[in-house]
């Protein structure tokens, strides 16, 4: 998805301005010139600085213009859905992971993916549920990384070598 | 004897097979179109997390170079550069293949690649602990104006509009500075978050902005499986030793060139294998002949982008000053590991820096022989179903946050973070110095801050030391003299 430079300026110029408004409540500390927000307000003008320099460009010299303010890339509808779908999953794993465990959870949120990208739902099924193993192993047993057991959590002794 | 001691770590069981894993896995990422160096190395930092710290850092490094090497196999085959630093050279190799010498282009990049390296790490083991004696005499003042350098440089070198690299390296800032103040230890854009207090995570973030983005923005269109062309991949090394030796000499200076452009704060592989590639095709007999397919400007330009991995460790490893992503990765894993870069880190911790430097050496003497397989295997890493490997890159993203943290807060991070680095890819905005300036930002403000305190106040103080001022005159020229130039520029043109 890509904006027109105008745009792209804008939303620096209003993330510089933020910034700016946000450092200006921060606490300041007695005899000290330069307290926690100097900094974040360098910052924010640069980033307003950098906007204004954009919008600047785009109108002096239709640098960075796009027809109609706003290019979409991709497949259309599908192109969409599939940047939808692996938002969700992430989303997914936020959600459930404690509750549902890695190992029950994994598997469902693979098989979504690959059956999505490439259309063969055994290919998928077999990835889904070795490559779940597989994670599970190289981080939970090898590294010791303490992915959740969920609702298999009465089971976690017998599940861990 | 400190090397003796560095090489007996490398040489440990442990770090060989962490380091031939990391080669495997580097060779592979490397070769896929899409897939950059730093991509492949953002993924590799949670499973560092739970290494020793030589094995951790033997491993990025073993990666970073087969990475990089592995680019230019389907830059030759498909003309599609596997990382960005093979940009440079891809058509000259493609068209090499379109000739039938396939071989001829892979072979010489291949010993040319390991060349280039090899001499980048010769390079930063020697000239990293002398430019750090000379480094122990640096006070904030010094390393204030570093740290300038270093983020000015990023944004002159970036790709595509300065004001765009401005707009990356503030947004790199802005995230380095959620958490606590480094001086008066109060809370900045927590919005009263508990999980925001110790800022976000280096790891999540970097997940996100390299690896998610990547993902999003293929989901968004995804790519068909490439066809390779049935060339024959047999006799790599076959009269590869002759162009060597004729090109001898354009090898040493791409080495070299890549060296220095490594280390030049904000200047990566990429630009480095351009800059050897134009001055190889300036300097050859056979410039007329360059574009049209011939092995001379490749073999400089491969140099080049190996070298300059090398030459990006220098300032890292000597004063935490990255010289493009990759090396502002190592930084940040050398933070993990608690070596923290820095010319004491050469007095605390020899042993550990000489064994990863070593590491480094070894690596790129590794290209040859693990290259060669990677060349002739390149059609079966190719035959992977792209939305396979890209599903499995959503789920390694998901797993190496989590892992990392503990925490599914970290993965809300890091999808925030892939969401804004898809944003800047697809509007032209470059992620290099954002990564920059996360891991610099907190360098500038305690410097500044500390450089303050010293000079109770006073801005003289920050160009009173001979070598604070000269660094300071560098600084300003970055920003004055491209102005200037311009300004004339458009002068003549009214």
């Amino acid at each position: 998805m890509k904006l027109d430079d105008s745009l792209n300026g804008l939303l620096a110029v209003i993330l510089g301005l933020a910034m700016i408004i946000a450092s200006r409540g921060m606490t300041q500390i007695a005899h000290i010139e330069y307290g926690p927000g100097f900094f974040p307000s360098i910052a924010g003008g640069g980033l307003m600085l950098a906007g204004l320099f954009l919008i600047i460009r785009r109108i002096a010299f239709q640098g960075g213009a796009v027809e109609g303010l706003v290019q979409l890339r991709g497949q259309g509808i599908r192109g969409a859905f599939g940047f939808l779908l692996i938002v969700s999953v992430v989303g997914a794993y936020i959600l459930f992971i404690n509750a549902v465990g890695f190992l029950l959870l994994t598997p469902i949120l693979l098989f979504v993916l690959i059956y999505w990208f490439e259309r063969r739902a055994n290919l998928a099924a077999a990835i889904a549920v070795f490559g779940t193993l597989i994670f599970h192993i190289f981080f939970y047993q090898l590294m010791s990384a303490p992915l959740p057991w969920g609702v298999l959590k009465n089971w976690s002794g017998a599940l861990t070598w | 004897m400190v090397i003796l001691d560095a090489t007996m770590l490398v040489l440990q069981p442990q770090t060989l097979l962490v380091m031939f894993l990391c080669a495997i896995y580097g060779l592979i990422v490397g070769a896929i179109p899409g897939f950059t160096a730093t991509m492949a190395v953002a993924l590799l930092v949670p499973v560092t997390y739970f290494l020793d710290p030589v094995p951790a850092l033997a491993g990025i490094v073993t990666l970073a170079a087969m990475a990089i090497f592995a680019g230019d196999i389907p830059g030759a085959l498909l003309r599609m550069p596997g990382t960005p630093a093979s940009a440079a050279y891809a058509d000259e190799a493609y068209k090499m293949t379109l000739k039938g010498q396939a071989e001829t282009a892979l072979g010489v990049g291949l010993v040319a690649s390991a060349l280039g390296g090899a001499f980048g790490a010769l390079m930063l083991i020697f000239a990293a602990p002398a430019l750090a004696e000379i480094a122990l005499s640096f006070s904030s003042f010094e390393y204030f104006w570093l740290a300038c350098l270093g983020l000015l440089a990023a944004i002159a070198a970036s790709t595509g509009h300065p004001a765009k690299g401005a707009i990356s390296l503030f947004i790199g800032l802005g995230i380095a500075m959620v958490g606590l103040d480094p001086v008066s230890g109060q809370q900045r854009f927590t919005f009263g978050n508990t999980n925001l207090i110790g800022g976000l995570g280096f790891i999540p973030v970097l997940i996100g902005l390299f690896a998610v983005s990547e993902a999003l923005r293929f989901a968004l269109a995804p790519t068909a499986r490439a066809e390779v062309p049935a060339v024959s991949l047999k006799n790599l090394l076959a009269g590869v030793m002759g162009h060597i030796a004729r090109l001898k000499w354009s090898v040493a200076r791409g080495a070299g060139i890549g060296t220095v452009v490594g280390a030049i704060p904000g200047a990566g592989a990429d630009i480095a294998a351009y800059v050897s590639y134009a001055v190889a095709r300036r300097l050859s007999p056979r410039r007329e002949e360059f574009g049209s397919g011939i092995v001379d400007g490749i073999a400089s330009a491969t140099a080049a982008n190996n070298a300059s991995v090398g030459g990006a460790f220098i300032p890292a490893t000597v004063f935490g000053i990255p010289g493009d992503s990759l090396s502002a990765v190592v930084i940040g894993v050398l933070y993990m590991k608690g070596l923290n870069p820095g010319p004491t880190a050469f007095l605390v911790h020899p042993t550990l820096l000489y064994a990863v430097f070593v590491a480094f050496l070894l690596a790129n003497i590794l290209i040859v022989p693990m290259g060669f397989f990677a060349i002739r295997l390149f059609r079966r890493i190719l035959s992977a179903p792209p939305g396979v490997v890209m599903s499995l890159v959503t789920l390694a993203c998901i797993v190496g946050a989590f892992a990392v943290e503990n925490t599914t807060f970290a993965v809300v991070v890091m999808l925030g973070a892939g969401l804004i680095g898809f944003y800047m890819e697809e509007n032209g905005i470059p992620l290099a110095p954002a990564i920059l300036g996360l891991v610099l930002g907190p360098i500038l403000e305690e410097t500044f801050l500390t450089s303050l305190i010293k000079s109770k106040g006073s801005f003289l103080g920050f160009v009173e030391r001979p070598i604070a001022g000269g660094l300071a005159v560098v600084v300003f020229s970055i920003v004055i003299v491209p102005l200037g130039l311009r300004m004339i520029h458009w002068m003549k043109k009214k």
